[in-house]
């Protein structure tokens, strides 16, 4: 089996990050197989959590001994997918002894902030998910992460593994200003930030 | 629009016009010349000038797409990932989104004969297709799908199926219009500067 380093690295030479990308929407897996494909990744686009497990290697039906695992850099996932949801499959990933320095990208539209859903932010970062994107994503917040990743920096930064500090609710405001400071559309916003005016700064930034 | 043309003029030598008066048939043949190189400059001239105009169409429609409001900053975005490997990559995503989406919309349309409405699974279906309305741009759509998601959460069956109503009228709108668009800008070529409205 191969060690949890030799997955999280990119490859010696290759030069190009192994991205899976996890998506329910047709439409989302082609436009997002494009901004990995133009940020000069090498691409895999699966439908769902599952397939992403299958592909993995992790949904318990390692056929042989000498099983080789698939070397995957990144991950991007949608968070809302019928079946196993983004934060789902996130956790399976984290438990995962091969798979878990993975970084994991969560995606989401902006219902989510607007339904004030903060829990899905804070409990997909306390889970360990490196960033969280709002969709429809762009070709600067693809540029953004894989350039991070290739530079190694997957491990620092705000990320949280499972055996850090939990951080109790009281805190959760501050989580969030984290979640909106990796997030592309708010980066001048003062923190903490509302989900209202982060609705109103996007409305400005649409033509 | 491609023009064929196929131009042929001939000189015309008076056969009575005994052949030691050169000098009058080199004045003939210089004013032959002049009016052919006139007439092509003009004809190249005028190829230009409908090429120009054609991105200029295409450029107005454009702009009018998104001053009306039926498209937003994505659809600029989905632009900029094609090149010339990829040159039709925005129409093939918009080809995708209706053939995708279509499903989606049959079944809510089956959703909402329901009786009593089945709020979750209408707010559900209709989540799915204003993801996937938002990855193409199409505003207007995802304007009423939001209104729709609001009617499915205050249990409002008429709101639902009036903006239903609206959301297919807007998503026939924006199909005809972007096929229009499409239409124009394979017509007119490659371009060598990208139009970028305001």
């Amino acid at each position: 089996m191969a060690a949890a380093s030799d997955v999280f690295r990119p490859e010696v030479g290759s030069g190009k990050l192994h991205v899976l990308a996890v998506d329910d929407s047709h439409v989302d897996r082609k436009v997002i197989e494009r901004l990995l494909k133009i940020s000069s990744c090498k691409v895999t686009v699966v439908e769902s959590g599952s397939r992403a497990l299958q592909y993995l290697g992790l949904d318990g039906e390692k056929s042989s001994i000498g099983f080789d695992s698939v070397k995957v850099n990144l991950i991007m996932t949608d968070y809302s997918m019928p079946g196993m949801t983004g934060y789902e499959l996130l956790k399976k990933i984290k438990e995962s002894s091969v798979f878990r320095e993975v970084p994991v990208v969560v995606m989401s539209s902006e219902n989510i902030l607007t339904r004030i859903d903060s829990f899905v932010i804070d409990s997909c970062l306390e889970e360990g998910a490196e960033e969280f994107l709002l969709k429809p994503v762009k070709l600067s917040d693809v540029k953004r992460v894989t350039d991070f990743i290739m530079k190694g920096e997957g491990k620092k930064g705000h990320k949280r593994s499972r055996s850090d500090d939990y951080s109790p609710p009281s805190s959760s405001s501050s989580s969030i200003s984290t979640a909106f400071s990796s997030v592309s559309h708010s980066c001048d916003l003062s923190l903490p930030a509302s989900p209202s005016a982060l609705l109103s700064k996007k409305t400005r930034l649409s033509i | 629009m491609r023009v064929c043309v196929s131009v042929e003029l001939r000189g015309y030598i008076n056969p009575s016009t005994p052949c030691h008066t050169t000098p009058h048939c080199t004045i003939s043949f210089a004013l032959l010349t002049t009016i052919q190189t006139s007439f092509l400059f003009f004809l190249s001239h005028f190829l230009i000038m409908d090429k120009i105009h054609s991105h200029r169409q295409v450029a107005v429609i454009k702009h009018s797409l998104f001053d009306q409001g039926y498209l937003d900053e994505q659809f600029i975005q989905l632009e900029e990932l094609q090149d010339d490997a990829n040159p039709n990559f925005v129409e093939e995503i918009v080809t995708l989104y209706y053939r995708d989406s279509s499903r989606l919309i049959s079944n809510l349309d089956h959703t909402l004969e329901r009786n009593p409405l089945d709020f979750n699974k209408l707010d559900t279906i209709m989540h799915q297709f204003k993801g996937s309305s938002s990855s193409i741009g199409a505003k207007k759509v995802k304007a009423e799908c939001t209104l729709f998601r609001e009617y499915c959460r205050t249990r409002n069956g008429e709101g639902c199926r009036r903006s239903f109503q609206q959301m297919k009228k807007e998503y026939a709108i924006l199909r005809k219009k972007l096929e229009t668009y499409f239409q124009m800008a394979r017509q007119a070529g490659p371009k060598e500067t990208a139009f970028r409205p305001k």
